[in-house]
């Protein structure tokens, strides 16, 4: 039976064509990124390494030096981008839907202050960590950012008999401000290490290798099916935690897994990236606009536009001033808080 | 779907809001809350949906309701609060097909069969052209309307209404009252609402309740239940309550005989 009035039927005959237009901007994205660099290879030599590794039996006839600049250097870090943005777009894009607020972003649990006091701490403390089997800073970052989410979760149901959206963003709120004393604390006490926490923060993707792709690809792939597996729960949960219950839905429950989802896979690539903002706000509001407010186009459409955008921004971040690199927390935040404003505003506006 | 309630109590920090409720609804009938504000009339709708905790004793068909799983409950009553949330972006069609929620398993989506279902639903409340418009630019009685075929989508057997008619003028109340009357007989439905308009409670409900301070003061026929004596004791209001001729009652409220001073009050 044709059905006329299936849900979204007048938007979802733009969805194919939006699925394809993300799809050709990661490509062009994704595209320039590999063509880009300081090292002045041929389009030819670039393409021509990259298809050797495709099962095709193509053989490239680039130098040694010149494979390793394009598949060691250039491919872990755009591959990279890729993840950390598509990750973060889709964590900002599910807080959004259970926070039921236009400006969660995925730090809003105290993420970023968790992640920032776990680096600091082991910059500071770990004399060497060159020692170590794996690096401790992306894993002390990883875990510090479980713990501030997990207080957070925890304290924002102290003092009242149900967790609501307010006490939790409340609860974050406050961890996030004590793990950013204790950091800032830590850190001017070991003012030698200034230098390396701060870079930290301010994000970069300058280290990024096949091994930090490795280490992030489980969580966010996990994590990442779990959160688009909810899509339609999403728009459930836009009439309200009552509602949704009255509908068969357990509203807390559904909140606590794409938490847990979306900090597991913020965790994981905010400890190699650093701090790099904005992107969970930017990405899906654009998608928004364009493709309307159900989640079942928003969260795979903030995957595939997030890596775009991220790709994009890291391209910018490492060729505006070469040799040397501004970080990538800075270029999202100098096109992201405008754009942070111009929601604002209209979301002052609607009704 | 026979609804039973018996001895139901609910308590809100040690305080009780309901205390001894016991009534019967049989399958197809329609059973009006009216009350004065703060009676407990919305506490016992969303304790009839699960949404509050309560003593005592609710049996929907045979089934108790306590022991009954959110999802299954969802596919046993439908529940319209007074002012649901109307996510402003969200089509017609988009929000009817939430009240497929409770058929549709956790992580998943719609099956052609929900579809089917949602569309019929659309049809039936001349929503079909609406289905695309956004929540945000419907009218009142368009809004109610969309909220109502959410909870037809449902298929429950029990609706719940709160305040119907509350938002909407008086044709327009009455538009939403006939539908859910005429559903209400194509199929079997059940149905419990709170009202405050007394007139259109004792028209279409078979029985009124009149609930105050949390416990139940009258059962039976409109015109059992509305008495002068009755509604101006728990209301506090001077009505006039006034047979028709055509076997209706009319709820007429009046302004109260302002009170003169006499020479001894004054400063």
């Amino acid at each position: 039976m044709e059905d006329p009035t299936a849900p979204g039927r007048l938007r979802a005959r733009h969805g194919g064509w939006l699925f394809a237009g993300a799809c050709l901007v990661l490509a062009a994205a994704t595209l320039a990124a590999v063509l880009v660099g300081p090292a002045d290879l041929s389009p030819a030599t670039v393409l021509g390494v990259l298809a050797s590794k495709l099962p095709f039996g193509f053989h490239s006839h680039a130098s040694a030096l010149d494979a390793g600049i394009v598949w060691q250097i250039r491919a872990p870090r755009v591959v990279l981008a890729g993840i950390v943005g598509a990750t973060l777009a889709m964590a900002g894009a599910s807080y959004q839907g259970v926070f039921q607020n236009p400006l969660a972003d995925p730090y809003l649990l105290g993420v970023a202050a968790g992640a920032g006091l776990g680096a600091t701490l082991a910059v500071a403390t770990i004399a060497d960590p060159a020692a170590w089997a794996i690096d401790p800073v992306p894993l002390a970052a990883f875990l510090g950012a479980l713990v501030a989410v997990a207080l957070t979760y925890v304290l924002g149901r102290s003092g009242q008999r149900q967790r609501t959206t307010t006490s939790l963003i409340l609860a974050g709120v406050a961890v996030g401000s004590f793990f950013t004393a204790i950091q800032t604390y830590t850190q001017q006490r070991n003012t030698p290490t200034l230098m390396a926490v701060y870079s930290w923060i301010l994000g970069g993707l300058s280290t990024a290798d096949w091994r930090q792709v490795e280490l992030v690809a489980p969580y966010v792939a996990v994590c990442g099916a779990v959160l688009v597996a909810s899509r339609r729960l999403l728009d459930v949960m836009a009439v309200g935690d009552e509602e949704a219950d009255s509908l068969g839905v357990r509203a807390e429950r559904v909140r606590l897994l794409v938490v847990v989802a979306s900090t597991l896979a913020t965790a994981a690539v905010v400890a190699v990236s650093g701090l790099v903002g904005f992107v969970g706000i930017i990405v899906p509001h654009t998608i928004r606009l364009v493709a309307g407010p159900t989640y079942r186009r928003i969260l795979p459409l903030s995957i595939l536009v997030g890596a775009a955008f991220l790709i994009a921004a890291d391209i910018v971040a490492r060729s505006v001033l070469p040799p040397a690199e501004v970080p990538l927390g800075v270029v999202t935040a100098f096109v992201g808080a405008p754009f942070f404003l111009v929601v604002l505003r209209q979301s002052r506006r609607a009704p | 779907m026979r609804v039973t309630v018996a001895d139901l109590r609910v308590a809100y920090d040690g305080r009780e809001v309901l205390s001894g409720i016991s009534f019967g609804v049989p399958s197809g009938g329609w059973l009006c809350l009216i009350g004065p504000n703060g009676g407990g009339k919305t506490t016992l709708l969303r304790a009839l949906c699960g949404l509050v905790g309560f003593a005592g004793e609710v049996r929907l068909g045979d089934e108790l309701l306590d022991a009954a799983r959110r999802r299954h409950l969802a596919r046993l009553v439908a529940y319209v609060p007074q002012r649901p949330v109307l996510p402003a972006a969200m089509s017609v069609a988009e929000y009817v097909a939430l009240g497929r929620t409770p058929y549709i398993a956790f992580f998943g989506t719609e099956s052609r069969h929900d579809r089917a279902v949602a569309a019929e639903v659309l049809e039936r409340l001349d929503l079909a052209e609406l289905a695309g418009r956004q929540l945000g630019s419907l009218s009142g009685g368009e809004a109610q309307r969309a909220v109502l075929g959410r909870a037809l989508a449902q298929q429950a057997p029990l609706l719940l209404l709160d305040e119907p008619t509350a938002a909407l003028d008086v044709g327009h109340g009455q538009h939403v009252l006939e539908l859910v009357d005429a559903l209400r007989d194509e199929r079997q439905l059940t149905v419990v609402s709170a009202m405050h308009d007394l007139t259109l409670a004792g028209e279409f409900a078979d029985h009124l309740a009149l609930l105050a301070d949390g416990r139940i003061i009258a059962v039976g026929t409109a015109r059992e239940v509305l008495t002068a004596r009755t509604l101006a004791r728990h209301y506090g209001a001077e009505l006039r309550v006034i047979e028709d001729g055509l076997g209706g009652i009319v709820v007429l409220p009046c302004r109260r005989p302002p009170r003169r001073r006499g020479p001894d009050e004054g400063q």
